[in-house]
């Protein structure tokens, strides 16, 4: 069922990133701007948030699952259909559209056959490199909402990563854990294989993305603005109406501070060795060199192991630290540490590659030239710095938010704080417990707003 | 032409390497600082709600002084998850105490050997139905299963219930019978009834769309809310819908005996342990008269089983002792609970 409904959800995910592409090459900046937040906002919104404010309602459907399966099934479209639109808009087709129209314009004598033409159109199309793109947007859409695990836990769905979650915690065998992992490891491998085989055969070379026109304008703003309504305002108003009535209580008995820590500690150290491993794995495997196999090699693996997902991963890497020499590590920081570092170097790979294709090398050798004035500062900023300081943003918030691994391999005394308030959050929506989620979503973003505030005394020059 | 070179451009290197360097460092002392005390920690794994359980633990650590590091049960797998946990660590423990919120599972170690006789204060001051002979555990502070009815939907008398259950139980809501207070109930009738009777039951109740849920209080959730009319929860669940003002009220479940089914947290030392001192003090702790009498007072309203003063008692904890004093005796459930729990995971896990 979790197969099937992963697949659906990757086409549609797929079919509705082609128009919204267009809005992110739109050429209004402002347009452009707001696109790309409401784009991006349901992506990065932590699925324990929106679960557990969706978990009473998935209750109240107890005698509607078909109905409570479709609303999970579209709040993870929503939430991962950004992902698809962003490999589309950096990974378009090779060939121009202006191109495929003149081609087609040549070829209207030769085939007069409709079903032909159009068969022989994609055809040429797919092995122009033109489905690189989908075949990768769909693949990592088809990942993300198969290995699925907080909301489907929230909102009572049955799905492979639930029931093995579940079974694992309440004491199954780890030997039985990891055989009933196969099935679903061989979902996720014949997708990466897909994805390896399809992507390895064609070179990047981007065309210009073609704006949208009137009406697939008007659909993707209504889809944006709905999946930005269901999975972000809506959660966030509950909670922050749940903070503004258990804020009392929070300032009474605040009993979360050292799993806050916890997780920034292991956010901070998963999005460092994750940037650290594909910075220098990049450039080992670019180096004309034989060590250059050997990066390849290891960040293919690497990022093979980090798009199995968190549960798979952790089950492995718990089965490993029960033989007898790695034992001594099992009650330190180091498997969560790594475990999540894995997981994140798949987006860590996405996002140096996204900044590679947008650099502007020129204009940075200039800003460069420009040093030591306050502008050149800011223009080496806007043109390099950020850039890296978003996607550090964005990896540290990704480990932030992890439950699977943390719930699985965090050693006692520092138990991050998604484990704990996941626990709270099967008790039912309370005040208090909106006010400590509220607590948690607020301890990075203070953090960001910090980092963004001293840009000016750390930030290169 | 070529272009004039910055004017230091290791300077800029030297500085992000520096940055670099200092962010490990202080990523390593926070590691250290957060994570190394806990090695010398009291280390506790607790299936009681964490809610409830977190301010004792705290209220121990401010009184004695002994660090406490606590691993809390999911509210999905209650109990059954450290029980199995602690069977897998037998050859290298890491728990010193284990706080059960139910009995089966503290046998089930018991049997297995894996627990340290500790007869102290608190061993002495409970009644003996709720302890062991030989000292490997001691009951405390106990709840009661009951039903639990949402009064806009039906009344809540013993006919109303009866009437509910003859038909479609659709309406109808439990938590999963493989975890928690539920597999005590489970194991009971095991013993009363005998395997083939209990799973004639237990299939005739699934036939009917019986809705099964993760934990208790996903059965208060939805009796509170209305979307079914009755469920069968314990009592700390219920008073939780109650505080929040929802039409619930309750009665005790009650067996073919006319018992009821009085579930006491179990607590014990674990052999291996490296904290013995302090783990004997902490089961003193949650024996003491005080302990019990928070449990009792705070919103879980829990029954003490010791010696207490009655008067300084919230008057539905009196009404629970009172029904309490009905329950069946669960002492002698080890051959039962083994027997049924292993149909349970062949019924659920598989």
């Amino acid at each position: 069922m979790t197969l099937l409904r992963s697949l659906i959800i990757a086409g549609v995910a797929v079919a509705i990133a082609r128009f919204l592409c267009a809005l992110l090459a739109d050429r209004r900046a402002p347009a452009r701007r707001i696109a790309w937040v409401l784009l991006l906002a349901p992506y990065f919104t932590p699925a324990l948030l929106t679960g557990y404010v969706y978990a009473n309602f998935s209750l109240s459907l107890i005698h509607h699952p078909a109905v409570n399966a479709l609303f999970y099934a579209a709040l993870i479209c929503w939430k991962f259909t950004p992902i698809a639109a962003v490999i589309l808009h950096f990974a378009p087709a090779p060939i121009s559209a202006e191109a495929i129209h003149c081609r087609r314009l040549m070829l209207s004598d030769a085939q007069h056959v409709a079903l032909a033409r159009k068969l022989a159109d994609w055809n040429f199309l797919v092995h122009a490199g033109c489905a690189r793109g989908h075949v990768a947007a769909f693949v990592v859409v088809y990942l993300f909402s198969f290995a699925e695990f907080e909301m489907a836990s929230l909102m009572g769905l049955k799905t492979w990563t639930v029931t093995l979650f579940d079974a694992n915690a309440g004491g199954l065998a780890l030997s039985e854990s990891l055989r009933r992992m196969l099935g679903p490891l061989l979902c996720e491998a014949a997708a990466v294989v897909t994805a390896v085989v399809v992507l390895g055969k064609h070179r990047v070379i981007p065309s210009r993305l073609a704006a949208a026109n009137g009406k697939t304008h008007w659909l993707a703003w209504s889809y944006l603005a709905i999946a930005v309504v269901f999975v972000l305002m809506i959660p966030a108003a509950m909670v922050l109406w749940g903070t503004l009535r258990g804020f009392r209580l929070l300032l009474e008995n605040f009993v979360l501070s050292r799993e806050i820590i916890s997780s920034l500690l292991f956010a901070a150290g998963a999005t460092l060795l994750a940037s650290v491993a594909v910075f220098w794995l990049s450039r080992t495997a670019n180096s004309r060199r034989l060590v250059s196999v050997f990066g390849r090699v290891i960040l293919l693996i690497a990022v093979c192991l980090g798009l199995i997902g968190p549960l798979v991963l952790s089950l492995a890497v718990l089965a490993a630290v029960q033989i007898p020499v790695l034992l001594p590590l099992r009650d330190t920081p180091l498997p969560l540490l790594l475990t999540l570092g894995l997981v994140l170097v798949p987006l860590a790979l996405v996002l140096k590659r996204v900044l590679e294709l947008t650099g502007y090398r020129s204009a940075l050798h200039v800003a460069t030239l420009m040093q030591g004035s306050r502008s050149a500062r800011e223009l080496k900023w806007r043109l390099s710095t950020s850039g890296k300081f978003w996607s550090v943003v964005l990896l540290f918030v990704w480990a932030y938010w992890d439950l699977t691994a943390s719930a699985i391999l965090a050693p006692i005394g520092m138990t991050p704080v998604t484990v704990r308030l996941y626990n709270l959050m099967h008790y039912g929506q309370i005040a208090a417990l909106s006010a400590m989620t509220c607590a948690t979503f607020s301890a990075p973003v203070f953090i960001f707003l910090l980092a963004f505030g001293t840009r000016r005394w750390w930030a290169p020059r | 032409m070529t272009p004039p070179q910055p004017r230091s451009p290791d300077r800029g290197f030297s500085f992000r390497l520096a940055a670099l360097a200092a962010f490990v460092v202080a990523l390593f002392v926070g590691y250290y600082l957060l994570w190394t005390p806990h090695r010398e920690s009291l280390v506790v794994y607790c299936a009681h709600d964490s809610i409830y359980a977190d301010q004792i633990l705290r209220e121990f650590e401010r009184q004695t002084g002994i660090s406490v590091a606590v691993r809390y049960d999911t509210e999905a797998t209650k109990s059954l998850g450290l029980v199995e946990l602690l069977l897998q660590e037998r050859t290298h423990p890491r728990c010193d105490v284990f706080w059960n919120n139910e009995l089966l599972g503290t046998l089930q170690l018991a049997e297995e050997g894996l627990l340290l006789p500790y007869r102290g204060s608190g061993y002495e001051r409970i009644p003996a139905a709720f302890k062991d002979a030989d000292a490997r555990w001691v009951g405390f502070a106990a709840r009661l299963r009951l039903w639990m009815i949402n009064t806009n939907r039906l009344a809540a008398t013993e006919e109303a219930i009866h009437q509910a259950v003859s038909g479609d139980l659709d309406r109808v809501a439990m938590a999963k019978p493989l975890y928690g207070t539920t597999r005590t109930q489970y194991t009971i009738l095991w013993q009363l009834w005998g395997q083939d009777k209990l799973l004639a039951w237990h299939r005739d109740r699934r036939a009917r769309d019986l809705r099964e849920v993760n934990g208790n209080s996903t059965v208060k959730d939805l009796v509170g809310a209305g979307v079914c009319d009755i469920g069968w929860t314990d009592t700390d669940d219920f008073f939780e819908a109650k505080d929040e003002g929802k039409p619930v009220q309750m009665l005790p479940v009650r067996l073919d005996n006319g018992g009821t089914i009085c579930i006491p947290n179990t607590v014990a030392i674990l052999r291996g342990t490296r904290h013995l001192s302090e783990a004997q003090q902490l089961v003193d702790f949650l024996l003491s008269e005080k302990c019990e009498m928070d449990l009792a007072t705070g919103k879980s309203r829990q029954i003490p089983l010791g010696p207490v003063d009655t008067g300084r008692l919230p008057g539905e904890v009196k009404q629970l002792q009172r029904w309490a004093a009905d329950g069946v005796p669960l002492g002698g459930l080890g051959g039962a609970s083994t027997a049924c729990l292993a149909w349970l995971k062949t019924e659920y896990l598989q």
